[in-house]
């Protein structure tokens, strides 16, 4: 029914309604309304770019030309390559950064005086993006893949971080009570108590991580143009002057990013499918 | 207030154990990347009071002052319409989802293309990437208001503008400024950015133009005017929050979680 009346309306628009019944003029308004407001944006972004108002003539192609050239290049491996290798370095930087997060996080957030000797010193350094010390790491590292991990690690590190010594600070204590009760050892405790009430911070951490991680790897990979991946070949399409394929590809880091919040968001569910936070039935 | 006394001193021991420790260690330090701390301080000194403070500090201060005040402007605004009315939710949401699932630093090639090498294009882009936490707060925030404050406005048949000036402000404001937490740190990632991709001048390109003539000392003085930079943005930042929210209940409660 609903997939039906969306295609109604991308095809006939509201118009076509005229002789439909209430409930399905209600459903197919519903529908329409999104999908007439992207079409107002791609005009409005049409006349800009054709009268150039805001820009130079061809700063703004046509929204036609840059997804059938996203489509073209689709059908290339040029595309997936470049998909594969950002994705790699974002993977690998996500991966190390939340692994360390984790054990340093649960350290620090269990030792009181850990913590207050760390606090300030952690402060300072999450509020420097990582991006900061690129000239340094360029020199250190040289221009390879792992400049672009260390990198990305740096940047996703802080929010998952915080969020594990927040979740530690947060384990609600009438359960640890509960724990020791029961005569639970430090382990047991530690993996049936604490790491479970952990984990809906550390995947709130992690939602933040991946965004974080994904905008610094393109911009390594644009302010470095040796490592590959989708940034350097927006980085070359604009010295090149491809002004469609440029956008074309910046829409495929659009749909890239999109695929990781679905992505994240669904193992979240996945993962967390006991936690009250995902039973949308019960009330909070 | 002891605790807190305790807490400051242990805090800052240990940063200043950190420096300490840098500073020995790397006293008679030959390497060409990691030069004495002593001689970064100096260069530090040379450089950033006052000859590039004028020239390169408050040019990347002024384009996060524009970029945040453009995003904050649009953002409550749009905010506040999109939240306020569930009809203009419904139409535009599955679009700005798109958009903002873009990462902002692979935008940046086409805003220099379209407005180019320009303070306009950096302010814009900072603006592009800094508006999507304020918005989706505001948006949250205006949602989320109670339906009495409105049902109470209504029966003092106040206008649309005292509404929106009285009400649905601020009772968005707490929302509106989490938000705006994570939009200071998000422009000052795209200022320097956006400075070391392209620019004559800025923190950013400084550090970055340092790095390529080899000169280290300068490159790593750059460095500490970023993180400089970075922390006293989040801290005025956190000043004024605390300025602004202190009458908020809500807002008192859930910091007296954090601290606890």
């Amino acid at each position: 029914m609903r997939s039906a009346s969306e295609t109604i309306g991308e095809v006939a628009g509201p118009g076509a309604a005229g002789g439909v019944s209430g409930a399905v003029r209600a459903s197919l308004g519903r529908a329409a309304r999104p999908v007439a407001f992207a079409v107002a944006l791609a005009l409005l972004w049409y006349v800009l770019g054709s009268t150039a108002l805001l820009a130079p003539r061809g700063a703004l192609p046509a929204p036609a030309t840059v997804l059938a050239d996203l489509g073209a290049e689709a059908g290339t491996a040029r595309l997936w390559v470049d998909v594969a290798q950002t994705l790699e370095t974002w993977a690998i930087g996500l991966a190390a950064a939340a692994a360390i997060a984790v054990v340093l996080g649960l350290a620090i957030g269990s030792l009181r005086l850990v913590y207050a000797a760390v606090k300030a010193p952690i402060e300072l350094l999450r509020a420097v993006p990582s991006i900061a010390v690129l000239p340094l790491a360029v020199l250190v590292l040289g221009v390879h893949l792992r400049l672009a991990v260390v990198l990305v690690a740096a940047g996703a590190f802080w929010p998952l971080l915080i969020q594990m010594i927040y979740a530690v600070h947060n384990v609600d204590g009438a359960a640890l009570e509960m724990g020791r009760v029961f005569r639970l050892g430090w382990l047991r405790r530690f993996g049936s108590i604490v790491l479970p009430s952990c984990l809906p911070y550390f995947f709130t951490g992690l939602r933040i991580a991946a965004v974080v991680a994904l905008n610094v790897t393109i911009a390594v990979e644009l302010l470095i143009g040796s490592t590959g991946g989708i940034g350097m070949r927006i980085d070359q399409l604009e010295v090149a002057g491809d002004i469609p394929h440029l956008y074309a590809y910046v829409a495929a880091c659009g749909l890239l990013g999109l695929a990781i919040n679905v992505a994240t968001r669904r193992v979240e569910r996945r993962v967390l499918r006991w936690h009250a936070s995902q039973r949308s039935a019960v009330p909070a | 207030m002891r605790r807190r006394l305790v807490e400051w001193s242990v805090t800052w021991s240990f940063l200043a154990g950190i420096a300490a420790i840098w500073w020995f260690a790397s006293a008679g330090s030959r390497s060409t990347y990691y030069p004495p701390l002593s001689t970064i301080v100096s260069v530090f000194r040379h450089e950033w009071l006052f000859a590039h403070a004028t020239s390169d500090l408050v040019p990347s201060l002024y384009r996060i002052g524009l970029g945040l005040g453009l995003s904050i402007v649009v953002g409550v605004s749009l905010g506040l319409v999109i939240g306020l009315s569930p009809a203009v939710r419904t139409t535009v949401e599955p679009a700005l989802e798109f958009i903002r699932a873009i990462p902002a630093t692979a935008v940046l090639p086409a805003f220099i293309v379209v407005l180019g090498i320009t303070n306009v294009s950096k302010v814009a882009f900072i603006a592009f990437g800094a508006v999507w936490p304020i918005l989706l707060n505001t948006i949250e925030g205006a949602r989320g208001i109670d339906v009495e404050f409105h049902d109470v406005a209504r029966v003092y048949h106040l206008g649309p503008v005292r509404r929106l000036v009285s009400v649905s402000i601020p009772a968005a404001i707490p929302q509106i400024f989490a938000g705006l937490r994570i939009a200071v740190s998000v422009a000052v990632l795209l200022v320097i950015y956006a400075e070391m991709f392209a620019s004559t001048n800025g923190v950013g390109y400084f550090t970055l133009n340092a790095q390529t003539l080899f000169e280290i000392p300068q490159m790593w003085s750059g460095i500490f005017v970023l993180a400089i930079l970075s922390y006293v943005l989040n801290g005025a930042y956190a000043a004024i929050e605390w300025k602004v929210l202190r009458w908020h209940r809500g807002w008192r409660s859930s910091q007296a979680d954090a601290a606890a």
